[in-house]
């Protein structure tokens, strides 16, 4: 922050009293002042009206639905409880890559911490957008080396499953190869409209071993060929609850899902659909924090409380994501292990992604993978 | 009557095709499931119970109902005195400013986010009632000004001429000459600009967080997730108010 | 030019401020909290990712870039030859119906704004769908054997699009017939001509205005679409506004998405200045009282 001016000290002081009288809901000094500035332009009670989190609580932000109370009650409440949790409330609103750009640019980030992913992390990270993490709060030690970056850490375990309804397929398809073949599977495919996990079932389709070796750096230009092969026959989701409708609807019969809306869709149509973690892309969830985050090096705290492997499985029991802490994985209850991504004999047979190969290419692939489902 | 039985029958026939989405929205609001799906083994209204019990809802309502209200009377204000403005006085305003004054309908409402964060953020209105209310009213605006000049289109200036000569002040000329006759221009224009707001999603959920809640953005909280039936209640109930509210109208009148 | 203010003998200097001001309010408060905060974003366009024009010429050169134009411009004129054709069919006939149907028929159009964009879509999944409600209601008539594909592709796109925009078209356009001088038609009427003449002479002429207010509107408006065409359209039909929006949001490549912004607006500034020489486009200068 910037030093004040002395002749600013009275709108300073009037600040403080304002802060006072609002209760914490904190207006933000430096806007506040610009806002005087700006004061033949608004009239001043437009702006009296708390803009930012207040940095005496913590804000956590993820994608809504069912994960908005879930995180809450399983995270945030018990951190709140802890010895120097701030209260801390969970928001669905979606920190997308281009809010947290915007929030930082302007520097009115009114969030701590964000649910997003490891490639993410690095992506957003190398653009300056990102708090470093603190690794002497968080703990490496109870995550996987993959599972961590310069500015990332993995919170939970996701996969895209080979998911089918076994109505339409009596011999369940083992592999993308399966997938790609339409002849002896015939019926309609559905893929997500963004290459996560798209490209990687693609190349295993054409041959590739299930192995992060062998498919990074991803040859883009064969695994989009391969995509043409099906792009007719393909339904495109566009979010987890569409996937989960055209299942529902019998539109498709075979897709790539995320596992946790495989795992929905196996409950809700009572096994009629399935799925297995065979040739899975696996990816991390990744706490990140936008730099100049109001709550400041407290988000850490956070983020080293959610360590703690057993609200891990409780997550797990609630919304289907693997723990990503490995001493969590036994403490999974044994009927409930198969549907764990991170459980030893499911991980052995998915692929963990590169994050680094997804920063590095995460914009360029995107939008080639777009013109390629639309033309 | 021959000629025109074919317009009208068009006109049931379009009817029907604009109804027939609302008319499915009714069975979908009484499924049982917690996913938008046509009932197939009894109905229940589960959902509606939803909309009642949990005043996070209600408050979304007020807030939408709020925001868009006063949205719609700003835009209705500022859209209606540039049409005007322009229709009197004609020339290269007209030509050259009408078309830039509806460039809040042409920008990509995701441009409007960041524009309106940075903005928003400099002034302090994020998360604000008036931050919304404004980008609400000026996205709203471009639509009035199209049906105010659409309806002034048909009314001669040398009515308004007229009036002035003999004496009525310009107010006055307004209020009992040119209002009077675009009521229908100026009605339609405040209808789309409330339901733009209403309906309005991609820029609040950029510069509203927690102390403005809008009903889009409650519904969008739980779509990458599930979509909640309750939209589809909440839509029903909508629209038995205002067939409610019509024939109250109508009982009225007679 | 022919187009000038009409000058009245009294008072014209006070008029004209007071009309003046009219136009000159809205202007200063959209120039300062929309012009000014959307410019400051634009003029991104020339300086992101460096200073330069180099989005710009990505415009010209990038064949997936003229792909997704090209789609956009196909389905928003569909979308917008169709709902003008229907919404204009529609105003006429409830033109002549008795009030008390017209009430009913109107109030159709305006329950269906009720619906939220997001929930309409899934209706129309519901009803087009290959075993939904239509594709079982031929099959069960025994009209079809195989259902239809009406969703999922850029048809289902376009009847979600219009369904969407229809009332949009209606109100301005009913409005406009509705303040059209039926005295004029009963002249025409008493000249001798026709139905058919003195439609096409007489009413069609008056109701362009509201005709090609609407046109701006609907095809503006389908310009920006982005949610319907993702559900509807299998997420296959990749319009302008979601290319803009993954930009923005996805690749954080903001130079490239405010470039496309920026011809947007242009584009369809220099559209409408062009439409309205030929055009009463708003009651446009044709009508005013230096021509007639």
């Amino acid at each position: 922050m910037t030093k004040e001016k002395p002749e600013l000290e009275f709108a300073a002081d009037c600040l403080s009293i304002l802060r006072e009288k609002t209760n914490g809901k904190m207006v933000h000094r430096r806007r506040f002042l610009s806002a005087l500035g700006a004061l033949g332009v608004m009239p001043l009670a437009l702006k009296f009206t708390p803009a930012h989190a207040a940095s005496d609580e913590l804000v956590v932000v993820n994608w809504g639905g069912d994960a908005q109370p879930a995180f809450q009650t399983i995270w945030a409440d018990p951190f709140v409880a802890s010895r120097d949790g701030l209260p801390t409330v969970v928001e669905g609103s979606g920190p997308s890559s281009g809010k947290i750009k915007a929030m930082v640019e302007s520097q009115a980030v009114v969030w701590d911490v964000c649910d997003r992913n490891l490639p993410a992390s690095i992506d957003l990270g190398q653009q300056d957008l990102l708090e470093k993490v603190d690794w002497d709060v968080v703990d490496p030690a109870k995550l996987r080396d993959i599972h961590r970056t310069d500015w990332g850490v993995g919170s939970y375990l996701y996969s895209f499953a080979l998911t089918w309804d076994s109505e339409a397929h009596e011999i369940a398809p083992q592999n993308w190869a399966d997938f790609w073949n339409l002849k002896d599977f015939p019926g309609t495919r559905t893929l997500r409209n963004n290459f996560e996990g798209m490209l990687e079932a693609a190349l295993m389709a054409d041959g590739d071993a299930a192995d992060a070796a062998s498919l990074y750096p991803v040859d883009v230009e064969r695994a989009f060929e391969k995509i043409r092969e099906i792009r007719e026959n393909t339904i495109f989701w566009t979010s987890g609850s569409q996937s989960q409708e055209l299942f529902r609807n019998r539109e498709v019969t075979m897709g790539n899902l995320w596992h946790t809306r495989a795992l929905l869709l196996r409950e809700e149509t009572e096994n009629r659909v399935q799925f297995h973690f065979n040739q899975g892309i696996l990816f991390a969830g990744a706490w990140i924090v936008p730099k100049g985050n109001p709550a400041g090096a407290k988000a850490w705290d956070f983020v080293a409380s959610t360590q703690d492997p057993e609200s891990q499985v409780e997550l797990f029991k609630a919304l289907g994501n693997g723990p990503v802490n490995p001493a969590a994985g036994e403490m999974v209850p044994e009927d409930l292990r198969a549907d764990d991504p991170g459980n030893p004999e499911n991980y052995a047979k998915q692929v963990a992604v590169d994050a680094a190969w997804y920063a590095d290419n995460y914009a360029d692939v995107l939008n080639r993978y777009t013109d390629l489902i639309a033309s | 009557m021959n000629a025109s039985l074919f317009p009208r029958i068009v006109a049931w026939a379009v009817a029907c095709f604009l109804a027939l989405p609302v008319l499915i929205m009714l069975p979908i609001s009484l499924t049982p499931n917690r996913y938008l799906s046509l009932p197939k083994d009894g109905i229940s209204l589960r959902h509606y119970k939803s909309l009642i019990d949990d005043p996070q809802w209600i408050a979304s309502i007020a807030d939408s109902l709020f925001v868009a209200t006063l949205a719609a009377m700003l835009a209705v204000v500022l859209g209606a005195s540039f049409a005007i403005g322009i229709w009197r006085r004609g020339g290269m305003a007209e030509r050259v400013l009408q078309p830039i004054m509806l460039a809040p309908m042409i920008v990509p409402p995701i441009v409007h986010s960041v524009a309106f964060y940075k903005g928003w953020a400099e002034i302090g209105l994020l998360d604000t009632y008036t931050g919304l209310i404004l980008v609400h009213a000026m996205k709203g605006t471009p639509f009035v000004i199209l049906t105010v000049a659409a309806a002034l289109a048909n009314f001669d200036p040398r009515t308004e001429q007229a009036a002035r000569s003999l004496g009525a002040s310009a107010g006055r000329t307004m209020a009992w000459v040119v209002l009077p006759q675009i009521k229908g221009g100026l009605l339609s224009g405040a209808v789309f600009a409330f339901f733009i707001s209403w309906d309005e999603i991609i820029v609040a959920l950029f510069i509203t967080m927690r102390q403005v809640y809008t009903l889009p953005r409650r519904i969008w909280d739980g779509l990458e997730d599930n979509i909640d039936p309750a939209i589809a209640a909440l839509g029903s109930l909508m629209i038995l108010a205002t067939v409610a509210l019509m024939i109250l109208q109508t009982i009225k009148k007679r | 030019m022919t187009a000038f203010a009409p000058k009245t003998a009294s008072g014209a200097g006070r008029t004209d401020r007071f009309y003046l001001l009219m136009i000159v309010l809205p202007c200063a408060f959209l120039a300062l909290l929309y012009f000014l905060p959307v410019l400051n974003v634009l003029v991104l366009s020339v300086t992101e990712p460096q200073p330069g024009i180099q989005n710009y010429q990505m415009l010209a050169e990038s064949g997936a870039l003229h792909r997704i134009l090209l789609n956009t411009l196909r389905v928003s004129l569909s979308t917008t030859a169709l709902t003008l054709l229907l919404g204009y069919m529609f105003s006429l006939g409830i033109n002549s119906m008795a009030p008390r149907t017209r009430t009913v028929a109107l109030f159709v159009v305006l329950a269906s704004f009720w619906i939220s964009a997001l929930i309409r879509a899934y209706a129309w999944v519901a009803i087009l769908q290959p075993n939904g409600l239509i594709n079982q209601l031929l099959m069960g008539i025994g009209l079809i054997d195989t259902p239809l594909i009406l969703v999922r592709n850029e048809l289902g796109v376009i009847i979600g699009m219009v369904h969407y925009m229809l009332p949009y078209a209606i109100l301005p356009i009913y409005a406009n017939m509705a303040g059209i001088d039926r005295s004029l038609l009963r002249a025409s009427r008493a000249l001798g001509a026709n139905r058919w003449r003195t439609f096409w002479w007489v009413f069609f002429p008056q109701s362009l205005p509201g005709l090609a207010g609407s046109g701006i509107l609907v095809m503006i408006f389908s310009l920006g679409f982005y949610i319907t065409p993702a559900i509807l359209g299998g997420g296959r039909v990749v319009m302008i506004a979601e290319y803009i929006s993954i930009q923005i949001s996805e690749t954080l490549r903001w130079g490239v998405a405010t470039m496309l912004a920026t011809v947007l607006v242009m584009v369809v500034v220099a559209l409408t200045i062009w439409m309205s020489r030929y055009l009463k486009v708003g009651g446009g200068l044709a009508s005013k009282g230096g021509k007639s």
